[in-house]
């Protein structure tokens, strides 16, 4: 099965049209999931804003949106 | 540009540093090979066996990786038309890492006999595939500073530029534009990052001008300018650099 993930975030949106062949909704979630990290590392790491409000809308073959992930369900933060 | 015998484009790859003796040349040329077409994805090596060809990329692109035992992929090295895939397992019994095809293509599969006995029977030859592996290694070398040292957005420029300047260095892309023979998981796998990741850099890339993109036709606007923000001096592809006597 084919995915797509998009990305909106405060620039707006970036899409995907190429796709991502994987075995199901969960495998997608994943995906999202760690592309999210992935982003937030970068932008934490070079000393960017964070927008914790960014999400990763996943769509399937058809357009339909089958998972969102948004950026401040991936991460924990503890202060002390 | 157009080649009429398979093997010229490695002659004309071996050529871009060493100078080879007329009977040289016909030496590489005479090599027996079979031609066959690939699809993506298609192996050319595989990790654990024991390498018994050596292909010669003759159209199309391929790529060099290594699989973690989590099954994720890392990308080590692109390789162009004219690249012998496997100098690198010339003289090793096992493989120790995968060569795929990259697009569709065509390789020149050489037993890997024939070419030991053709490295062997010329210094020249010998010397020009040596030359050959340690640019390999040189590459590595920056593909290891580039994954490890360099931000998302320099880390896709600089390989950008690399394949931009080798294609060119063949006479093989369009001026300041080439056809991106990657997806943005595949370029994602090469520089360590989600294909997300590439996307939104990508994006990035456009917005600042530096790149200009049309389906996978990637533009170069101002050349000198991506160089610079990516980090990228071609000098590590040893393009100009010609072997001594």
């Amino acid at each position: 099965m084919k995915f797509f993930f998009h990305l909106n975030n405060s620039t707006g949106w970036t899409h995907d049209r190429e796709g991502h062949e994987l075995d199901g909704v969960s495998q997608a979630l994943e995906t999202a999931v760690e592309a999210a990290r992935s982003l937030l590392c970068a932008d934490i790491a070079e000393g960017k804003p964070v927008d914790l409000g960014s999400y990763i809308a996943t769509d399937d073959e058809i357009g339909r949106e089958v998972a969102r992930v948004t950026f401040d369900e991936v991460v924990t933060f503890h202060s002390r | 540009m157009k080649f009429g015998h398979p093997l010229e484009l490695l002659v004309r790859s071996l050529e871009l540093q060493t100078t080879l003796a007329n009977e040289d040349r016909e030496a590489v040329l005479a090599l027996p090979y079979t031609l066959r077409t690939l699809d993506p994805l298609s192996y050319l090596v595989r990790e654990g066996e024991k390498p018994d060809k050596c292909p010669i990329l003759v159209s199309g692109f391929a790529y060099r990786q290594k699989m973690t035992a989590e099954g994720t992929r890392q990308i080590v090295a692109i390789h162009t038309p004219g690249d012998a895939l496997d100098f690198q397992n010339l003289f090793l019994n096992i493989a120790d890492h995968n060569v795929q095809m990259l697009t569709r293509g065509e390789v020149a599969f050489v037993k890997r006999k024939d070419m030991q006995d053709l490295s062997l029977s010329s210094r020249k030859i010998a010397e020009a595939m040596f030359v050959k592996t340690l640019i390999e290694a040189s590459i590595l070398r920056e593909w290891v500073v580039n994954v490890g040292r360099r931000k998302a957005p320099e880390r896709i420029a600089h390989v950008l530029c690399e394949l931009g300047a080798r294609l060119k260095s063949m006479g093989l892309d369009g001026e300041y534009r080439y056809e991106l023979p990657m997806t943005q998981e595949e370029l994602g796998d090469a520089v360590g990052l989600t294909p997300v990741h590439v996307s939104r850099t990508l994006k990035l890339l456009s917005e600042e001008g530096l790149i200009t993109r049309e389906k996978r036709s990637i533009g170069f606007p101002d050349w000198e300018r991506l160089c610079e923000y990516a980090d990228f001096v071609d000098r590590y592809l040893h393009l100009d650099v010609r072997v001594s006597p």
